[in-house]
């Protein structure tokens, strides 16, 4: 956990990937997490985390194809790794444990 | 209709310039659809802006391009294209080139040639801490009723009876330098070494009172207290006396008006300048006239130089000196 280096926005960004397959790229990972957070969000935000954790090793790119809308130009569609499953695995599990562990509050 | 818009081209650019290459068709493909869909949803105007804010939002330093984008305005490269564009404009209009590149010497020769005079003009004379008391005495000589050229030769005796009479002059020193040359001898090695007339120089006593030039040895207040004291320049020290300390050495003067045997008594800076190189020559040997060489004050061909009293009015110089003439 401690080589993660996965902030809270890189997570969403991450699972969002995920749950995307082969429709996840740039604009579609924002227009997904913006409907899911409710929030507004620039296309440079969402593609500077793709490209950290491209970097970080937790997602690989391909080339997708072209289309007018965009000017002819590509889109280019992210997959997440192995290691991106496995880190994503221990990050929900430790927030289960802590869950779990949590005192049951009566307003919850 | 809103198809046929497209996203603004200063904000392209500058994405096109910035962001890196390797993300740049991704990134401008997502900014150009994020602006398409902006455009169904607002007016044109807003949508433009959005794009603007879009473009703005991704100058962050994992998406622009690294320093070396920088080498787009490579300085080395700018300069060879200058200097290659620069050499075929030359070698197409020879004729204006030649006159434009001739015409740019020559100014910048002339500019620096006045330059160098207001320098020398500015700073001429100054080397010496009295240069404000010090005057040269000029004769305006008259024949029949019509002025001559001013003469800077007079009596000696102008400045004796000038320094006695005249209560605002403090100190005057005369100068003479002899047309005959000279041969001087170390007497301990017996190496002769001819020095022109024009490079020899005699001095009343109070010459290095009134004028800072420079010495390397030597006191200057007692350098010429003695008739048979010489000071001279490092560069003829070096000739005769080779490393050696020269101060207190005898050297022989052999021919021209003064000759004998002397005493070393100071050693000069070799550069002497100023208007005592009014005659544009550096004296290589200055002494206090002794023997034969001795002033005479019946001769009238001698420079003067007055020191006066600081706050002494320049013109009063006529009134004075008229009545001793």
């Amino acid at each position: 956990m401690k080589k993660t280096r996965l902030g809270e926005f890189e997570e969403f960004v991450l699972l969002t990937v995920i749950v995307l397959q082969e429709r996840a790229y740039g604009v579609m990972v924002k227009k997904e997490l913006e409907e899911r957070l409710r929030t507004s969000l620039s296309v440079g935000s969402v593609q500077s985390a793709l490209k950290r954790m491209e970097e970080k090793g937790f997602l690989t790119s391909t080339f997708g194809e072209a289309t007018a809308k965009r000017g002819g130009k590509r889109k280019r569609i992210y997959t997440a790794t192995a290691y991106a499953h496995k880190v994503l695995a221990e990050i929900k599990e430790i927030r289960a444990g802590l869950w779990a562990a949590m005192p049951k509050l009566s307003s919850l | 209709m809103k198809d046929s818009i497209l996203p603004p081209k200063l904000p392209l650019k500058l994405l096109r310039l910035l962001i890196r290459q390797d993300f740049l068709e991704e990134i401008e493909g997502d900014t150009e659809e994020v602006f398409y869909d902006n455009l169904k949803l607002h007016s044109v105007r807003k949508a433009r802006w959005l794009y603007i804010r879009e473009v703005l939002l991704l100058m962050r330093s994992n998406l622009v391009r690294s320093p070396s984008f920088a080498d787009l305005f490579n300085r080395n490269i700018m300069m060879k294209h200058y200097l290659q564009l620069s050499l075929r404009r030359l070698g197409r209009n020879k004729a204006d080139s030649f006159l434009n590149l001739f015409s740019l010497a020559v100014g910048i020769g002339i500019c620096l040639v006045i330059c160098q005079y207001v320098f020398s003009e500015m700073s001429h004379d100054r080397m010496h801490s009295n240069h404000e008391n010090i005057y040269r005495v000029v004769l305006d000589r008259f024949q029949n009723g019509t002025l001559q050229v001013p003469d800077p030769f007079m009596a000696h005796s102008l400045g004796v009876v000038a320094e006695e009479e005249v209560p605002d002059v403090v100190e005057h020193v005369t100068l003479y330098v002899p047309d005959e040359g000279a041969y001087v001898t170390n007497l301990e090695q017996n190496l002769p070494i001819t020095v022109e007339g024009n490079d020899m120089l005699f001095a009343s006593k109070r010459f290095l009172h009134v004028f800072d030039f420079p010495l390397k040895q030597g006191n200057r207040e007692t350098v010429f207290d003695n008739m048979f004291n010489v000071a001279i320049t490092g560069k003829i020290a070096a000739k005769l006396f080779g490393g050696t300390d020269p101060i207190g050495k005898s050297l022989k003067i052999g021919g021209g008006p003064s000759a004998g045997d002397y005493v070393v008594s100071g050693v000069l800076e070799n550069r002497v300048t100023g208007t005592i190189n009014i005659l544009h020559r550096v004296f290589h040997i200055i002494y206090f006239p002794g023997h034969s060489g001795e002033i005479n004050p019946r001769r009238s061909r001698y420079p003067i130089f007055q020191k006066f009293y600081p706050g002494f009015l320049c013109v009063r110089l006529i009134g004075i000196f008229d009545h001793f003439i």
